[in-house]
């Protein structure tokens, strides 16, 4: 397996953040080894800075259930992103419809 | 309790949210994210026999674990028992076979609507190679 790129891209990350990362888990501490630049992820996949995939388990830790990049997904933050501002009164509309949702029984 | 956020409704995140949740709206969906699910679990718990590894599973629902341990993980004092050094190696080893698993003994594992039977098989494949040279 080729991680020539993720290999210099940490060794310059190292440099910038203290331990390399934003958040402590991804310096892969507790299972040793070199941790892996991320380039995007597809469905069930991921995909590294050296184009190597893999199937991916972590999800985002889990709210990624609907796998990465779903177009759905995508679509609506578009969408969202074009015609609503951060202070729009109509985000209530929003709110009140997840939390719907929420109201609902899930397994 | 007081509860706030400065991004609390944020519209970006409602919009994603609603989509998501439209998506996994429906019987069906749970039953073939738990289907995907206790194939995983059995296929690794099998895969694990045959190499003669002892491992233990927990999994609720799309969300498991594999600990490396004799006895089966019930509170903190099983749960710390784990061998982290082999989940360690196990982690390398499914990476190099093209898993990505949450990097600790101690994270979860999680499932989405894209892990179909392809994907969940794949899986149980790279465990297996994995397992094997442990």
């Amino acid at each position: 397996m080729n991680i020539t790129q993720s290999i210099s891209l940490f060794q310059e990350a190292q440099a910038l953040f203290p331990g390399g990362v934003n958040s402590p888990v991804r310096a892969f501490r507790a299972v040793g080894g070199q941790p892996l630049f991320i380039q995007r992820g597809e469905g069930a996949y991921l995909f590294d800075v050296d184009g190597n995939r893999y199937i991916d388990y972590v999800l985002s830790w889990g709210p990624l259930i609907t796998g990465h990049a779903h177009p759905n997904v995508v679509a609506a933050i578009q969408q969202a992103a074009l015609r609503k501002s951060c202070n729009s009164s109509r985000r209530w509309d929003r709110c009140i419809r997840r939390g719907r949702f929420r109201a609902i029984r899930w397994r | 309790m007081y509860q706030a956020g400065t991004l609390s409704g944020n519209p970006l995140a409602m919009s994603a949210g609603i989509a998501a949740l439209e998506l996994i709206r429906g019987e069906e969906v749970w039953e073939k994210l738990e289907q995907a699910a206790g194939r995983l679990e059995a296929g690794i718990g099998e895969a694990a026999k045959r190499a003669g590894i002892p491992i233990q599973q927990t999994r609720v629902g799309t969300m498991f674990t594999t600990f490396f341990s004799e006895t089966q993980p019930r509170d903190w004092e099983s749960v710390k028992a784990a061998d982290k050094a082999r989940f360690g190696r196990f982690f390398q080893k499914m990476l190099e076979n093209g898993v990505y698993l949450a990097p600790s003994q101690f994270e979860a594992g999680f499932l989405s609507i894209m892990h179909d039977e392809a994907v969940i098989d794949a899986t149980i494949a790279a465990a297996e190679r994995a397992f094997a040279e442990l």
